[in-house]
């Protein structure tokens, strides 16, 4: 027994989205904890059913507790009670892809296993008030959420936008790790450079950028903007029911398919976002698709806080 | 598959959506969400005052009489809709039909 609990004591702790984490697989993004761990993260040398040749990720098997997903050229993930991470690699896999299968997608269907709401977006804070962005793919919420960031508001997370409800029903938001992840002209656009930052794995133009300062747990979500393409910059509201449906893609139980949906039961997710509904404010922030306009897109967001919350 | 559907027939939500009102002031919206197909569709307005009714078991006849009583609208026309508002539900398996 004495033995066991050494090599356990040796396995290194991190935190993230309130949770500490045990992970058999060094994950550097993460901060380092000391906490009562949560979540097991392990290493199954078993091979899985995950193709060699790169592929979209997807759910080949999921139920209310359990989640299989593969990723092409990376390997499997086991996702299950909420409790643990079992990765069966490719032999050829880079680690810094299955650490992103892992604190991604992974740590995605993890924390709604746990019951948590989590979308595809991300979120800074602006004068004590949380906002989020939603957008599809490429429309800039990571780089949105920089050049905020940039201008010295703290960092709630990027990529995963994770929260539960308190006793009064408001949503209160679980930061993230602290990194932000860019493609490489938005990354130039904020005045970083490429050769000092991180690539998120080998072949791929995007990149890590260290978040200097992050928000406390618990803050409430206040304002959640849907980034969409217009002829000039300008921030709309959004009824209800628009409000409803430009979220519902962004679920982050929506990426599998409804059959992944299904398993991990929608009706609770639907139940959460309609809770959301209630206690927040949504916005269709329309602007060009262009890195320049960057700073007065986000002057725009500021003025649009402290006007609505002066 | 055709429903067959009267003014004595009685409607009621089925058990397999769930659904949410978003009405903000005037605008009436429901959001239904299909628990076997995962998919979502919304009613507006009358649509949504319908849908709002059959929350609890509802003949087409009691459903009309309140929609006339609310609403600017011709009673034969009403029935007309409400008939074929029915049925589309039902095909879509978000109401039942007794």
């Amino acid at each position: 027994m004495a033995v066991l609990n050494i090599k356990r004591l040796a396995i290194p702790r991190y935190e993230v989205y309130g949770l500490t984490l045990e992970s058999i697989l060094p994950l550097p993004e993460l901060l380092a904890s000391e906490g009562k761990v949560d979540v097991y993260i392990d290493i199954d040398q078993t091979k899985g059913v995950a193709s060699h040749e790169h592929s979209p990720i997807l759910c080949v098997d999921a139920s209310s507790t359990r989640a299989h997903l593969i990723w092409g050229g990376v390997g499997d993930l086991i996702i299950e009670d909420g409790q643990r991470i079992t990765a069966l690699p490719d032999p050829n896999a880079d680690e810094g892809a299955l650490r992103l299968f892992i604190l991604g997608a992974g740590l995605g269907v993890l924390l709604h296993q746990r019951g948590l709401l989590v979308l595809h977006a991300s979120g800074v804070v602006i004068n004590d008030r949380v906002i989020g962005f939603i957008g599809a793919k490429g429309w800039g919420k990571s780089t949105t959420t920089a050049i905020m960031h940039q201008r010295g508001h703290a960092l709630i997370s990027d990529e995963l936008l994770v929260m539960r409800f308190d006793d009064q029903g408001q949503p209160r938001l679980i930061p993230g790790s602290p990194q932000i992840r860019l493609w490489s002209d938005a990354l130039v656009s904020t005045g970083r450079n490429l050769d000092s930052t991180d690539r998120v794995r080998p072949g791929i133009d995007k990149f890590n950028i260290d978040a200097s300062c992050m928000a406390p747990e618990g803050l409430r979500l206040h304002c959640l903007y849907l980034l969409d393409a217009g002829e000039e910059l300008s921030i709309r509201p959004m009824s209800p029911s628009e409000a409803f449906f430009g979220i519902v893609p962004h679920l982050y139980v929506h990426r599998f398919g409804t059959y992944f949906l299904k398993a991990m039961g929608m009706e609770y997710t639907f139940r959460q976002l309609n809770q959301l509904l209630k206690k927040i404010n949504v916005r269709r922030l329309l602007r060009w698709k262009d890195l320049n306009q960057l700073p007065d897109i986000a002057q725009r967001i500021e003025q649009d806080i402290f006007q609505e919350f002066k | 598959m055709k429903t067959n559907l009267y003014v004595n027939s009685v409607l009621v939500a089925s058990q397999n959506q769930v659904s949410a009102d978003l009405s903000s002031g005037a605008n009436g919206s429901v959001v239904i969400l299909n628990l076997k197909d995962g998919v979502y569709y919304e009613l507006k307005d009358v649509g949504a005052r319908i849908w709002n009714l059959i929350q609890q078991p509802c003949s087409i006849q009691s459903i009309k009489n309140r929609l006339v009583e609310e609403y600017e609208v011709d009673a034969e026309q009403c029935e007309v809709d409400l008939l074929a508002l029915a049925e589309h539900l039902a095909r879509l398996g978000l109401i039942q039909v007794k």
